[in-house]
């Protein structure tokens, strides 16, 4: 840990290539680049749309701010043969001590109490103890005529050896549940601390 | 024939149809033990949930119940190899048995046959002092069994240990929440609405969907403002969407690795 002696280390996630990140760089310039490159990588080519897109992204990073949110990414894939999306977050937040067990137990706790969930269960993500929550965000008898519905899957991981929880979220329509669903437990297994 | 008869005695009495319930028992009772055992080793495992300072005594507990059962399953198993060497011998001597009885049937009324017969009573009271001694090693491992039980009934309370492992673990738990819930609440907070304006630029990039409010909130206080809500408007199916390439999930990507290195730093390390 910085300050004590100790080497520095990080957490370290495996996100999907298929993830495109909206730029939260603190530096105006990097933003600039990164929304660049996106818009890019996207292919959006009119140059209203463009303008639009790169618009709202300046103001969602500024939404996010300074905030635990760590990255937010969407993807845009073929899955199946259509179109398919989805955001991915990420976030940390300290806990309480290093105990895996009373942690991932103290999020069970904490997100059943909030009732805003379909299922909250304590699992594992690889070689990690992990609470796994679902809900419907949007959609059923709500839904605007025509719009899909749109399900989340919250996996919230103890960062093992450090007071710290990692937040991942995926949003996703009812079709493509499971798949992201196996996305986001993948990500979440692939969580690791790493000395510099 | 009845042995009784001819032999004074039975020299080999045993119910086999009994002997072969019995040992069909102990064979499900020992199945049910292991199966017991192996689900409580893999619950407390390497691999499992229950680690850490605060589940180390559900471990221990679990883990000494596991143990307990594992001298149950050997008593048992113990009990099982001589009765299944008691009913091999339990039928050769009933054979036996039958067989003098037999001879000895054939020798009633002559009277000339009382070196044959005491022969045969001699005979039968070697089988039935072999009997009683095979017998007694069953009753040798059935004590050993009991004895077994008994250990185990006298050793400390292991549904107590349960209860104050698990009364620490709830306490512990219950810290945990009236310290961390409420800025968990509020990071899940933010991770909700961060994806919730990421999904608008899904809509955007022309996927079907809704914009939520508060993305077009985000949009109306942005920079350039009436831009965006057109192109909020505009967005969705009626939007071609580009060439989207085939999902492949498969590989890693390490920026978001690399961003996330040091975000630890400020936080409390284990000790």
């Amino acid at each position: 840990m910085t300050g004590t002696g100790a080497p520095a280390q990080g957490i370290v996630l495996d996100i999907p290539p298929d993830f495109h990140e909206v730029p939260l760089d603190l530096a105006v310039e990097d933003r600039v680049a990164a929304r660049i490159a996106l818009l890019d990588r996207l292919g959006l080519t009119e140059s209203a749309r463009r303008e639009g897109f790169a618009l709202f992204l300046e103001a969602v990073s500024r939404a996010v701010g300074d905030g635990p949110v760590v990255a937010t990414s969407f993807c845009a894939v073929q899955l199946g043969g259509r179109p398919s999306t989805a955001t991915l977050t990420v976030a940390t937040q300290t806990g309480v001590g290093t105990d895996p067990l009373v942690s991932v137990y103290g999020v069970a706790e904490t997100l059943i109490r909030r009732g805003a969930y379909r299922s909250v269960r304590v699992d594992r993500a690889g070689p990690h103890p992990v609470v796994l929550a679902t809900s419907q965000v949007r959609g059923g008898a709500s839904a605007e005529a025509g719009s899909p519905d749109l399900h989340e899957v919250t996996v919230v991981v103890p960062v093992p050896g450090l007071a710290l929880l990692t937040l991942l979220t995926i949003t996703c329509t009812a079709a493509d549940l499971a798949t992201y669903t196996d996305v986001v437990r993948a990500v979440a297994a692939s969580l690791r601390v790493a000395s510099d | 024939m009845r042995p009784e008869r001819f032999l004074g005695s039975d020299p080999t009495p045993g119910d086999l149809a009994a002997v072969d319930l019995l040992a069909a028992d102990l064979r499900e009772v020992v199945i049910a033990l292991s199966a017991g055992r192996r689900h409580l080793d893999a619950l407390v495992g390497p691999g499992s949930l229950w680690h850490g300072r605060e589940g180390r005594g559900l471990v221990e507990a679990v883990s000494d119940m596991s143990r307990r059962l594992r001298v149950v399953e050997d008593a048992v198993v113990d009990l099982a190899r001589p009765l299944e060497s008691w009913r091999t011998g339990l039928v050769q001597r009933q054979e036996r048995t039958a067989s003098l009885t037999e001879w000895m049937s054939q020798l009633s009324g002559s009277p000339d046959a009382d070196e044959r017969r005491t022969a045969l009573r001699a005979e039968t009271s070697e089988l039935a002092a072999d009997h009683e001694l095979d017998a007694a090693s069953l009753t040798d491992a059935a004590e050993a069994l009991s004895l077994a039980m008994t250990v185990i009934h006298d050793e400390p309370d292991l549904a107590a240990d349960l209860e104050r492992s698990l009364t620490a673990l709830t306490e512990a738990v219950e810290q945990w929440v009236a310290a961390a819930a409420q800025p968990l609440l509020s990071a899940v907070q933010s991770v909700e609405d961060a994806a919730d304006l990421t999904a608008a630029v899904s809509v955007l990039v022309g996927f079907d969907g809704e914009v939520s409010p508060q993305a077009h909130a985000v949009g109306r206080s942005s920079t350039g403002a009436h831009r965006v809500q057109l192109a909020l408007q505009q967005a969705g199916a009626a939007t071609a969407l580009p060439d989207l390439p085939r999902a492949n999930f498969e590989r890693a990507d390490v920026s978001l690795a690399q961003r996330l290195r040091g975000l630890a730093d400020d936080d409390d390390a284990a000790p």
